[in-house]
């Protein structure tokens, strides 16, 4: 039952990064635009459907969203407002539904690991937030200190979205770090763990290796965060330009708490996922204990790798027409 | 543990459907399309092809091709304008992805291409040439216009989304579902416009 259990949790792991971009399969590189169908991993087909649907409900609410936001400009009344920032709620609920958003990384980082389900709250809040004050940032700069050309701003935003990923890396590798030192700690428990005075050591450095894991929660969440959101970034520029520019903060904010319940629906479900799986972690035999060990460190190696396969997709991407 | 146990199909589902796809590159810019299959002397030789903006897009668009930022386009603004979408298009195809009795036509070649800007929305035309003309009736001609990066995501039209233009042949058009060709790592069903003549 343990080894059925590892065995889907490793799955679990794997199965997060499903929807990873292969960059060999960037239809945006030069003499890559051919046709091929069923390219890159597939989704099955009853996500195809679903994923587009989001895309349409998007699509409805961002055309509502610009409507009354005009509608503001023009007759400055509040009930156009209102109903914007209800529409902002309901657009960062579906917007983080779809790919974007880091949820891939979440949902390693937490495959991986066990973790409260508070975590999963508060990671999903940091992100959404750090990328709303981020894209209130980059717009206060850029576009109103700075009256920067919109394509300026989008590519100035894509420098800050390259080095969001190189964060994510980062700190992929210092979870792998991490991953391996618990690993070998154990292995050192198990050997001395009758002496008291080693169990104590162990006891002192496991409390250490706690309070790294809190501090990765936050700097994993803001460096998923830096990343402006592109959509905030165009709702911002967009009320700018028709003079309801502090509406447009507000939009952001409440299409933030949007985002952010998306994303922490996510970590929630992964970090069930797992505690259903492992729900006896170091109980079993002695091999559990390093498979256990190389569960997080491949998570770990997978975030690296998200980063990556994300910072090399934004990269060849560019900001097109922006 | 068994209780735990049975919940984790569908978690592990939620999980993957919640996580499919990291890239950074949702739908940032929406655009409508209109496909107008244009037969001269029973053949088919252009596929004139529109797409209007969304309103946060198109301003978005505005600004960028008003160069002197008096509010609106001149013509030197324009042909400016054109000339960058000209070659930004021509390197994607211009995300336009046309089929001869099924196989592929690449590189997409596309000439008039055209922006204009009305009531707030940017709209962009181009007529996409079929070299030599086909005869429409012995060659399944399909088009489909989309980003597979997902940057921008493209529908038909609200209204009239596809026509036939011109003289010769008994045409109808239609458009499909195309699960073939599903983009963005699957997730994605493209429209395809279909012309079927006797």
């Amino acid at each position: 039952m343990t080894a059925l259990r590892l065995l889907l949790l490793v799955l679990v792991v794997l199965g997060s990064a499903s929807g990873a971009p292969a960059a060999a399969d960037n239809p945006f590189r030069p003499g890559q635009t051919g046709e091929r169908p069923a390219d890159g991993p597939a989704a099955p087909r009853f996500l195809s459907g679903l994923v587009t649907e989001v895309a349409q409900v998007q699509r409805q609410v961002y055309g509502r969203m610009a409507t009354e936001i005009r509608r503001v400009r023009e007759t400055g009344a509040w009930t156009p407002a209102v109903v914007l920032l209800a529409l902002s709620f309901a657009y960062g609920v579906f917007h983080a539904v779809g790919p974007g958003h880091g949820k891939a990384v979440v949902a390693a980082y937490f495959a991986s690991r066990p973790a409260r389900l508070g975590s999963g709250i508060a990671m999903g809040g940091l992100i959404a937030f750090t990328q709303a004050v981020s894209a209130i940032l980059v717009v206060c700069v850029l576009a109103v200190a700075l009256n920067l050309r919109h394509r300026e701003i989008m590519q100035e935003a894509l420098t800050v979205e390259l080095a969001s990923y190189g964060l994510i890396m980062l700190i992929g590798v210092l979870m792998a770090v991490e991953g391996l030192r618990e690993l070998v700690l154990r292995r050192t428990e198990t050997a001395t763990l009758p002496d008291e005075r080693g169990a104590g050591m162990a006891q002192g450095l496991y409390r250490r290796l706690r309070a790294a894991k809190v501090g990765r929660l936050w700097s994993m969440g803001l460096a998923a965060g830096v990343r402006p959101c592109g959509g905030s970034i165009l709702v911002l520029l967009f009320t700018l330009a028709n003079g309801v520019f502090l509406l447009g903060l507000a939009a952001a904010l409440v299409m933030a708490l949007g985002v952010a319940i998306t994303i922490s629906t996510l970590g929630i479900a992964t970090i069930l996922t797992r505690r259903s799986i492992a729900a006896a972690p170091f109980g079993g035999g002695a091999w559990v204990t390093p498979l256990h060990g190389a569960v997080t460190l491949a998570g770990a190696l997978l975030i690296v790798g998200l980063g990556g396969l994300m910072m090399a997709a934004a990269w060849e991407r560019g900001a097109l027409f922006g | 543990m068994i209780r735990g146990a049975r919940r984790v199909p569908g978690l592990c589902v939620l999980a993957a459907l919640l996580s499919a796809g990291p890239a950074a590159a949702h739908p940032h810019g929406y655009a409508d399309t209109k496909v107008t299959f244009v037969l001269e002397g029973g053949r088919i030789g252009v596929i004139r092809v529109e797409w209007t903006f969304d309103q946060v897009y198109s301003a978005m668009l505005l600004d960028n091709a008003d160069l002197d930022r008096d509010g609106r386009i001149n013509e030197d603004e324009r042909v400016f304008a054109i000339e960058d979408w000209q070659l930004n298009l021509e390197e994607f195809d211009y995300f336009t992805h046309l089929t001869l009795n099924g196989a592929p036509v690449s590189p997409v070649e596309a000439r008039n291409l055209d922006i204009r800007f009305a009531d707030g929305r940017g709209l962009l035309s181009y007529d996409v040439v079929i070299s030599p003309p086909a005869d429409p009736a012995a060659t399944a001609v399909a088009v489909g216009v989309y980003d597979k990066e997902f940057y921008l995501f493209f529908n038909p039209l609200a209204s009239d989304p596809v026509a036939v233009a011109g003289a010769g042949g008994h045409c109808e058009t239609r458009i499909v579902d195309d699960p073939d060709r599903a983009y963005y790592f699957g997730q994605v069903i493209p429209k395809r416009y279909d012309l079927l003549c006797q």
